[in-house]
């Protein structure tokens, strides 16, 4: 009988393929295909135990969490999207302290920016509401309902293409940031003392 | 199912150890095919001779499959006259580059770390020479 038929086998296969739902359906095919023949080859070629084979592999999950993170995080780096920025780095964020600075360093800045952006665009409809007021005491930066007596509004009509200008660059800044830090923290996680830039795009080999 | 064996269970128990052996297979791994394409057992077969580098056997997939997308490796699915495909990776030109590199700094870093543990060395050999 091939081990593939095994039922133990079976069912740490059918973990594994589960465990990596969400990757592409080629990418889960080839991998349970080299994980596949590393179980016929470990169990026809040596004195291992078909359980032995499979505990020496390691628990489904854990495999299909290594592929799925490295995909998260590489989709990650070459997106814009926040939702997948802040996934990729909520990941970092649960495993060490830098992960949790980078998560609120790209909190804040989406935040700002945002913010920024909005009150640009609110400024048109409600001049009076939205400014940058400064006092003897007083600071305040976009919308209010009710604008401070004792400070005065210093930007007038230039809120918004000031507002709108800083923070379209603080979300730029935010994107970048993000994906250059996790460019480190993946390098960092998995023990590479990578110096260079990284590997240009156009070198990545395609064979299957 | 249990997918316990004596070799993780002795690693849980030294998570600095662990940590060590999980920074470095990385560099094991691009080693390993220094001198030609191996598949993925070849290539566990090798660190398990040369070192003792390996926790889980299935942790080396996800290697071999990221240090492809960042182009330091390409894989082929070779077709065996007996048998079934196995997938072959090899070092692209940056890999060769990437894993001299490694190496070059990793004499360094080693060479430095045996000066700064030497002091505990030579107390060891001192209070066995006491015995």
């Amino acid at each position: 009988m091939s081990p593939l038929e095994d039922r133990d086998v079976q069912l740490y296969l059918e973990s594994l393929r589960n465990a990596l739902r969400g990757l592409p359906t080629d990418e889960q095919d080839d991998i349970l295909q080299e994980i596949g023949a590393h179980i016929r080859d470990r169990a026809e070629s040596s004195d291992f135990s078909l359980p032995a084979v499979l505990g020496a592999l390691g628990k489904p999950e854990e495999i299909a969490n290594q592929y799925r993170e490295s995909a998260i995080l590489d989709h990650a780096r070459a997106s814009i999207s926040p939702v997948r920025l802040l996934h990729a780095l909520w990941i970092f964020a649960r495993r060490g302290l830098w992960g949790v600075f980078a998560l609120l360093f790209a909190v804040f800045g989406y935040l700002a920016s945002t913010g920024l952006i909005i009150t640009a665009l609110v400024k048109l409809a409600f001049p009076a509401h939205v400014g940058l007021w400064l006092g003897a005491n007083h600071f305040l930066l976009g919308f209010t309902s009710s604008p401070p007596p004792y400070a005065t509004e210093k930007l007038g009509a230039w809120y918004t293409p000031v507002a709108g200008v800083t923070g379209f660059l603080l979300l730029s800044l935010t994107i970048l940031g993000s994906r250059s830090l996790l460019g480190h923290m993946h390098q960092w996680r998995n023990g590479t003392f990578r110096s260079e830039g990284s590997v240009p795009v156009s070198s990545i080999g395609n064979q299957q | 199912m249990t997918f316990n064996n004596q070799k993780s269970v002795e690693n849980l128990t030294d998570p600095w150890q662990a940590q060590l052996k999980k920074g470095t297979l990385e560099m094991a791994a691009l080693a390993a095919l220094w001198s030609g394409p191996l598949y993925g057992l070849e290539i566990l077969r090798f660190l398990e001779t040369k070192s003792e580098l390996v926790l889980a056997e299935g942790t080396i997939y996800p290697i071999l499959s990221r240090l492809k997308k960042e182009g330091l490796l390409t894989s082929e699915w070779v077709e065996a006259e007996a048998g079934h495909p196995r997938k072959y990776y090899s070092l692209t030109a940056s890999g060769r580059e990437r894993i001299r590199h490694m190496a070059a700094v990793w004499v360094d870093f080693s060479a430095n770390l045996r000066r700064l543990i030497q002091p505990v060395l030579d107390h060891k050999g001192q209070k066995e020479e006491k015995r």
